[in-house]
């Protein structure tokens, strides 16, 4: 008898399909975005002032930059993807403010600007662009993004823990509102080697690698992985995934 | 005939208990499309053969994960990739109606059957680097009427999931948690009522739980995490 053939040549899982990341011009968002056009789908990618480092990403896959503050300009960001594009399929809010003297565990250092910043971007943002693009989208796929401090606590991310935890909730609440049509997923990601690193002194990013028991930050391409795993089950939703190394275990 | 598109696991070899069948058999078919030499094992040998004629060339053992885990590998000299998949229901019954016995056979099956061939592939997984996923279940993560025996054994390979997450090193180890997927003879009213507890209407299918655990292979920084593909039944941790 002979075996059956390994499979054959498969077609490219995001054949056809069009998504947005927002915050797409660096870090884990431009891995988002490479990792999608790479499945072949056309990707728009987001940016709020980097507009060059927007275009390089644009321009490896062919895809289009657009310019928008995701807290403010949610509905015309949508608009110009449908517009370019003729279809969105697949969102990914990943635009989020890191501003590192927002990292402090000094209660008095927090102010009303740093509040209305982070929530403004990473909460507001969210929920705009996910409800703007559920109006457009016929099925679909919505990617929020959150981090370890949410489940856990975290010392010295006292607005930004509060704001990702409002993410995980989000997550959930839209996921209810907006099935069967569209899946709404959380990645609550660990260290992972992107920006941030730049300004984490050595002894102190060896004193997070050792509480990491796969001993290393994760690398933008396993955050892509993640992401298109998400894009592409139909049977995920409303789930957080944890991608950390194994640091929280949570 | 050209060669296999996704190649990425050529060269890693990979034991799926309970292999031949349901959703073991989607992960046994997922692994070795992905380039695999896959070994599988299972109590019936028909069963074994016919995932076999039906996937490929795929290597067979008769093998009861309850009680044949040193028999099972004495045929392993190497392992990339350990599936605990094997397990199941065997009653169904609420907390008065389950007595000690049926507790006990529930574990057995569902726990130690786990404990035992993780520890037999330790060794091998440590020499390769290689990673475990287990298969738990939606209602591991918040109970269902499944009983009360199989709720807390799912819980309890969770929780042995996170904790061999920080203490294997290197090896990665992940589960997977289907909710409702049909692989036997389910009446239709069970089956609504399975799909009623997602949010989708629907139960999963084999193909969609393989896809999580290629992810949770695949994805090397995953580790202690418990992946949901349940069509949204439980959405808390």
């Amino acid at each position: 008898m002979k075996a059956p053939a390994r499979s054959q040549a498969p077609e490219l899982p995001l054949a056809g399909k069009v998504a947005l990341v927002t915050g797409g011009s660096r870090g884990i968002g431009a891995a988002v975005a490479r990792a999608f056009a790479a499945a072949g789908a056309k990707v728009a990618i987001n940016y709020r002032k980097s507009r060059d480092e927007a275009q390089a990403v644009a321009d490896m896959f062919g895809g289009a930059a657009l310019k928008g503050d995701v807290g403010r300009d949610a509905d015309p960001l949508i608009a110009a993807v449908v517009k370019k594009f003729g279809r969105l399929d697949v969102l990914v809010n990943n635009a989020g403010r890191s501003d590192p003297k927002a990292w402090t565990e000094d209660l008095e250092a927090v102010t009303d600007e740093m509040w209305d910043e982070v929530l403004d971007t990473d909460l507001r943002g969210t929920f705009r662009c996910s409800r703007a693009a559920a109006r457009v989208m016929k099925k679909g796929k919505i990617i929020n993004v959150t981090s370890i401090p949410a489940l856990t606590g975290e010392r010295e991310a006292i607005v930004y823990s509060i704001a990702k935890a409002g993410v995980l909730g989000m997550t959930k609440s839209l996921a209810m509102r907006l099935a069967p049509r569209i899946q709404v997923n959380c990645m609550a990601f660990g260290s992972i080697e992107t920006g941030w690193v730049q300004w984490l002194p050595p002894a102190k990013r060896r004193s997070y690698e050792s509480a990491i028991p796969v001993a290393r930050f994760g690398k933008p391409e396993e955050v892509g992985q993640l992401a298109l795993f998400l894009a592409t089950n139909d049977w995920v939703t409303g789930q957080t995934y944890v991608l950390d190394g194994g640091e929280s275990r949570v | 005939m050209g060669p296999p598109m996704d190649n990425s696991l050529a060269g890693k070899t990979a034991l799926v208990t309970g292999g031949s069948r349901g959703i073991g058999k989607a992960i046994t078919k997922a692994l070795f499309h992905a380039g695999a030499r896959v070994i599988i094992c299972g109590r019936d040998p028909k069963s074994l053969i016919a995932a076999a004629k039906e996937i490929g060339e795929i290597i067979c053992i008769p093998a009861d994960v309850r009680k044949d885990v040193k028999k099972l590998f004495r045929f392993i000299d190497r392992l990339d990739i350990l599936v605990n998949n094997a397990g199941g229901m065997e009653h169904y019954k609420d907390f008065e109606g389950t007595d000690l016995a049926a507790w006990k056979s529930t574990f057995e099956l569902n726990l130690f059957s786990a404990v035992e061939v993780t520890r037999a592939a330790l060794p091998l997984l440590l020499k390769s680097k290689g990673c475990i996923v287990n298969i738990a279940s939606d209602v591991g993560r918040r109970p269902f009427d499944m009983g009360p025996d199989y709720c807390a054994a799912k819980a309890a390979l969770i929780s042995l999931t996170r904790y061999l997450a920080g203490e294997c090193a290197p090896v990665r180890v992940n589960a997977v948690a289907p909710g409702p997927v049909v692989t036997g003879p389910w009446r239709p009213e069970q089956v609504r009522k399975a799909a009623s507890r997602t949010l989708s209407k629907r139960t999963g299918t084999p193909e969609e739980v393989a896809s999580a655990v290629l992810f949770a292979v695949k994805c090397g920084y995953l580790n202690g995490a418990v992946c949901g593909v349940d069509g949204g039944a439980v959405r808390t941790p």
